[in-house]
């Protein structure tokens, strides 16, 4: 009987109903019908081994107790894809800030450390993602209980606003990295509105005197961008619409870098350190001098030619759209 | 493989006639073992992780009235129809019915194909 007993307190401890008193009291009385049969039956057994039998017949007590008080699950079954989808979307989000904030802050060492830059986007991406997981579960979990979750996704839902091509899909990644690099490239055109001064007289390269106006025209492309991709969000397939504005951004960017190539030199050392560097490092200085005349026209046509790429591709899968 | 496959429709069957078979035992006031002996005579094997907590969420739902009764030095929880549960019953025995013909013919007229 000291079995029976351990057993019925292991399932207690497990059970969080106000009626557990009554469920242990009937799961006793059922334990011992059950025992009393085998002993009843031609082999039979001495009390605790007859015990022993049923009790793994029933099954681990943490089974039993949940088998009397199922427990609702954090998220509900017919949730489960969007949230996975949700999850993984603000996981690439979140890793993403966490790379633009480790950048800027590579912009502005003194000295580039991969490790040390690793470190940080990683500690940046642990300190935000776990209070990001316990938000949208706590969401689902409170949204999900009655279905509101499946009413509201498909509350407009009318056959005619299906889409007219869904074979072709966007790509939430893509718009991500669309994302990611239009954010970026906004840091490091308005560098002067966020970093120190202190910090900007130590930058070993700036901007060429006569091009402030990238500046603006950087600006101007970098939020079209930026708009475009969180547009691209709320579409599951691309439309004509979205695909021409699509390859029109793509367009204007390789146009806009082919002409900041050829406005050669666009970059140069900073003034104020041309001396420093002359005496301290002069083949350092007159290698990063021969890079900003030629090497970065040639990165900046390669970027260009990347964005005309992209133009063509989508310009083509335009063709093929209904 | 496809003995594994079935063996889990078997299953996905059978749990989809427990609740009416527990109600139908529940004709004549019966407690867990005995209502476990009474199916499993008919040919309804139900282990008692499964039943035991059926027959309570039955009670809980009002389907089923219950008392502790004291019989041979021990004490059983008996459990029989309530009235809401005899109506449930018996629409549950008329969807079983139609079930039963209509899966009946299903199944004649695949065998005739």
């Amino acid at each position: 009987m000291e079995l029976v007993e351990r057993y019925l307190q292991s399932v207690e401890v497990e059970l969080g109903t106000p009626d557990k008193a009554d469920i242990i009291r009937e799961l006793r009385s059922n334990f011992l019908d059950e025992i009393e049969n085998i002993n009843t039956s031609e082999n039979s057994l001495d009390f605790d081994d007859a015990s022993a039998l049923v009790l793994k017949k029933y099954g681990h007590p943490v089974q039993v107790a949940q088998s009397f008080e199922p427990k609702a699950p954090l998220v509900a079954g017919v949730d489960m894809p969007f949230y996975k989808t949700i999850l993984l979307n603000a996981a690439i989000l979140v890793f993403l800030l966490a790379l633009v904030k480790s950048l800027s802050v590579l912009i502005s060492a003194d000295s580039v450390n991969p490790i040390s830059f690793l470190f940080i986007i990683f500690g940046s991406f642990l300190d935000n993602i776990a209070m990001v997981l316990i938000v949208i579960t706590l969401i689902f979990y409170y949204l999900g209980k009655d279905g509101a979750i499946q009413k509201w996704r498909y509350r407009y839902w009318q056959p005619q606003t299906l889409p007219k091509n869904p074979k072709y899909k966007t790509s939430t990644s893509d718009s991500m990295t669309d994302l990611t690099t239009s954010l970026f490239l906004l840091l490091v055109v308005w560098i002067p509105l966020w970093m120190s001064q202190d910090s900007q007289q130590n930058l070993i390269v700036v901007l060429a005197d006569n091009n402030e106006h990238w500046r603006y025209v950087l600006t101007v492309l970098c939020a079209l961008s930026i708009t475009h991709s969180l547009y691209r969000f709320t579409q599951h397939s691309w439309s004509k619409l979205s695909l021409r504005t699509y390859v029109v951004d793509n367009a204007l960017f390789a146009i806009v870098f082919f002409i900041m190539a050829s406005e050669a030199p666009l970059f140069i050392i900073n003034p104020g350190l041309v001396l420093a560097l002359a005496v301290e490092h002069p083949d350092s200085l007159r290698w990063a001098k021969e890079f900003l005349m030629n090497g970065v026209s040639w990165t900046l046509m390669a970027i260009g030619a990347l964005a005309a790429g992209v133009a063509l591709y989508y310009g083509w899968l335009l063709t093929k759209l209904k | 493989m496809a003995d594994e496959r079935a063996s889990k429709l078997r299953l996905e069957l059978r749990r989809g006639i427990l609740v009416l078979s527990a109600l139908a035992s529940c004709k004549t006031p019966q407690y867990g073992y005995s209502m476990r002996k009474h199916l499993a005579e008919a040919g309804l094997e139900i282990d008692e992780g499964t039943l035991y907590p059926l027959i309570r969420r039955l009670a809980n739902q009002g389907l089923l009235d219950s008392e502790w009764q004291q019989a041979d030095g021990r004490e059983r929880r008996y459990y029989r129809l309530s009235a809401s549960g005899q109506e449930v019953l018996s629409q549950l025995t008329t969807d079983w019915a139609e079930l039963n013909a209509s899966l009946t013919q299903i199944l004649a007229q695949s065998e005739i194909e």
